[in-house]
């Protein structure tokens, strides 16, 4: 019998229907590959909901080739701290032109009295002045043209100013620890950094008081996959991948992912098994739920 | 298959755990109140932020439900002082009706056997069209089971189960088009009559229960969908096929050709088992009358409706729980918790084995009711409490050493008949010495407030646990050797020894507790 719960999803796109093959399975954490470090916080609040839970809710997602962790770096981390053996994971052709990586902007909400060129001197910057405007144009032209390689934007919606800012190395994983140093010059300011995706920058500019945005390089696929290779990590919030279908509710027994006698296929076999008699909805995405699915499909099981 | 349903999923932001149990309370009182039969809700907590709901509704049910349902929960929380709300936060329709993991499993099913009878042909079977491969027949038994079918829809509904390539899927589908089995309609592939003969004559083959030899001794576990896990006893099978009306023997075969069929392994998923004895039962009976009852008896809640008022709501536990408590004397007497339990699981059964008889005939459909009128289910469960407590009606408004001292009565005549009988009659005599001490016992729990039930082991435990706690030990004792008797009697129908020290220590007991309830005003 087989142990991996597969699923075929039809993709339609200019050049008809591309299937997209997603499988379902336990995988030893320890095999998993972060391209991210992880954030303190964020994985006691786990650890903390997974020792009240009696299930794993939704799979992790992983490059079904290299076992790079696409989305989920903390609960990896987390159940790794905690000894567990074994997670859920959602398998996936990251090289699949479907699948889209995307950056996390930084956003601020400071106060106008705030002095942006000096605070991005502090960050270990020189601020080159790229362009003046209103700030939702300057929104608009960050997200429309990309700076040449080695470069990344600070748009000051306040000062009506956005700032090209040039990093010295060539090497990703190095940029985005600089920028991650500017990061936290600018949080000592604001208070706490914001995550947005670009396609809400606009929207929080308007809607939630964010003036300062931090619009960082964009990577590719090959290049956090070598770093991964190379065992480097990127600073947290460094990649976003965002796929045309995600799978949630696999609702895993935390049983099966506990250290035990159970091997692999034990384990694989009863989670097929367990997924098998229960009915798996498809239904489009492009939905809140406990955050933003950008993906246009999701599936449930019941 | 169900109708195309609409997914709701709710979120509570900032919720407490605090709003948790209320929160389970109320939606499982909508539940019945609302109509909601055929929702299924569950409570996530994720990451200790969020709590989601699902619902799976038909379409035009969700608008009006959700109001209400939205509506009630934000009440609840700001009656707690809670901040948090419940947010509808998805409504989504199904993109299309998707195989359910039954008809999953049964096309599984159908291309295990047929590639089993590849490698062990039966003797006169039909043989399959040339070029028609163990595939072919998988889609067409497909098309046979699922009705008219997009090639895209083929491919992801048959892969998850076998991993058929679009190519492959494609390379079938021209030959079965070209063999006649199947034809096209627009974008749809649909079964011909040739494809239908075909595939009836050869489920009807290859499904027909035949003899299996399989050892009922090997430990199997079994699987519940949640993934939960216990040891699977055969026995049991057999027992829920002999209640939906199948005769021992048959039990027996049907569960050893389930076993039989069921993928290897030593894990049972609980409704592979239970779709296997359907299909076991469809073969046995091919009116689908059996089966039909057999799921009937494995879920009656998913089919019983109780209908009040206008008013239907699916027959829950709780709402048999909520039935007799309505009609349990309030205040004086204690029913245990462990006594409610026990009574909801007899009447339970008692409600299941009543309506196996009026199970209708055709197969059930998932979203089919069985209605149940209001007043039918009050007279059921009134009859039910006579027999299970016994002296309901004697203690509503009496005070415990009245209502006692009734019983204790009847308890002295029957002392007294045991002697006067116990040397011409001895059979006799037994009976009403057991008579005397089941009434002996229930009067002695009634003047201690406690609600006697209809079993006298039962009064017997909790009216020792009672005494253990008081601890006179010579009336444990007396007590203890009526519940061996008891058992003694049950065992073998008679009594091994005369016992009449038992007598007149059960005589003297009931003096002393005559004397008692005459202190207390009775």
């Amino acid at each position: 019998m087989s142990r991996i719960f597969p699923i075929l999803h039809f993709i339609r796109d200019p050049s008809g229907e591309h299937p997209l093959k997603l499988e379902i399975l336990l995988e030893s954490v320890e095999r998993l590959i972060l391209h991210e470090e992880t954030i303190p916080e964020n994985l006691e609040e786990l650890r903390e909901s997974f020792r009240r839970s009696s299930y794993f809710w939704h799979p992790i997602i992983v490059d079904r080739e290299s076992r790079v962790v696409l989305d989920g770096m903390h609960r990896v981390a987390s159940l790794r701290e905690m000894g567990y053996r074994y997670i859920p994971i959602l398998t996936i052709d990251a090289m699949d032109p479907h699948v889209r990586l995307e950056r996390w902007i930084r956003c601020y909400a400071l106060s106008g009295d705030v002095n942006i060129p000096r605070v991005i001197e502090e960050g270990g910057f020189t601020p080159e002045v790229e362009c003046r405007g209103e700030g939702e144009k300057l929104i608009r032209k960050a997200s429309l043209r990309e700076p040449p390689r080695g470069e990344f934007r600070v748009i000051d919606t306040f000062g009506g100013v956005m700032y090209r800012l040039e990093v010295s190395s060539e090497d990703p994983v190095e940029v985005y620890s600089k920028i991650r140093g500017l990061e936290l010059t600018l949080e000592e300011e604001a208070g706490e950094t914001r995550y947005s995706t670009e396609s809400s920058m606009l929207e929080g500019f308007r809607m939630q008081g964010l003036s300062t945005f931090v619009v960082p390089p964009r990577l590719t696929k090959e290049e956090v996959f070598q770093a991964a290779r190379e065992g480097k990590l990127f600073c947290p919030k460094a990649t976003r991948f965002v796929l045309p279908v995600r799978v949630m509710f696999v609702n895993t027994p935390i049983y099966l992912l506990e250290e035990s006698e159970m091997d692999w296929e034990e384990r694989n076999r009863i989670h097929y098994m367990v997924l098998r008699q229960r009915r798996l909805f498809k239904i489009e995405g492009n939905v809140d739920i406990d955050r933003r699915y950008e993906e246009p499909y999701l599936y449930l099981f019941e | 298959m169900l109708a195309e349903p609409t997914v709701v999923i709710y979120g509570i932001e900032g919720y407490t755990p605090a709003v948790e149990p209320p929160l389970r309370r109320r939606l499982k009182e909508m539940e019945r109140r609302e109509d909601l039969l055929k929702v299924q809700w569950r409570i996530l907590r994720e990451e200790g932020r969020l709590i989601v709901i699902i619902m799976h509704l038909k379409e035009r049910d969700v608008r009006p439900l959700a109001r209400r349902f939205e509506g009630e929960i934000n009440s609840l929380m700001e009656g707690r002082g809670e901040r948090c709300r419940l947010k509808m936060m998805l409504t989504a329709t199904i993109t299309r009706p998707i195989p359910t993991p039954e008809d999953q499993y049964l096309l599984e099913r159908f291309y295990r056997i047929v590639k089993e009878r590849r490698e062990k042909p039966l003797d006169g079977s039909r043989s399959t069209p040339e070029g028609v491969g163990e595939e072919g027949l998988l889609i067409i038994y497909y098309l046979y089971m699922l009705g008219r079918r997009e090639e895209r829809e083929v491919v992801e509904d048959l892969y998850p189960i076998f991993q058929l390539e679009p190519s492959e899927v494609k390379r079938i589908l021209e030959v079965l088009l070209e063999k006649g089995l199947v034809r096209r309609e627009g974008e749809r592939y649909r079964l011909t009559w040739e494809g239908l003969s075909l595939i009836e004559e050869l489920s009807s083959e290859l499904f027909a229960l035949a003899e299996k030899e399989v050892n009922l001794e090997i430990t199997r576990y079994l699987l519940a969908p949640t993934g939960r896990i216990e040891e699977f006893r055969w026995e049991d099978a057999v027992e829920d096929l002999i209640s939906s009306g199948v005769s021992l023997k048959d039990a027996v075969r049907c569960v050893k050709a389930a076993l039989h069929n069921l993928p290897e392994g030593g894990y049972i998923p609980v409704r592979y088992l239970q779709w296997e004895l359907k299909q076991a039962l469809d073969a046995l009976d091919p009116t689908g009358r059996l089966s039909t009852k057999y799921t009937f008896f494995k879920q009656p809640q998913e089919y019983l409706t109780v209908e009040r008022e206008g008013r239907r709501y699916p027959l829950t536990e709780e709402v048999l729980v909520e039935e007799v408590l309505k009609r349990l004397p309030q205040g004086r007497y204690l029913c245990s918790s462990e006594v409610l339990e026990n009574m909801i699981k007899h009447l339970s059964s008692v409600i299941r084995h009543t309506h196996m008889e009026t199970v209708p005939t055709s197969f059930l459909q998932e979203d089919q009711e069985i209605i149940l009128p209001y007043e039918e289910l009050v007279e059921t469960i009134e009859g039910f409490l006579k027999r299970y407590l016994p002296y309901r009606e004697l203690t509503r408004g009496r005070e415990p050493p009245e209502a006692a001292m009734v019983v204790l009565k009847d308890s002295m005549h029957y002392f007294h008949r045991t002697l006067v009988l116990l040397e011409t009659d001895p059979e006799t005599a037994l009976k009403y010495l057991l008579k005397a001490f089941k009434t002996l016992t229930e009067a002695e729990l009634l003047s201690s407030g406690v609600h006697p039930t209809f079993s006298m082991s039962k009064n017997l435990k909790m009216l020792l646990n009672l005494l253990e706690r008081s601890g006179v030990r010579e009336t444990t004792e007396l007590y203890s050797g009526v519940l061996s008797l008891y058992r003694r009697y049950k065992r073998k129908r008679t009594i091994l020894e005369r016992d009449e020290d038992l007598i007149a220590r059960g005589q003297s007991r009931a003096k002393e507790l005559e004397l008692y309830l005459r202190s207390k005003g009775a």
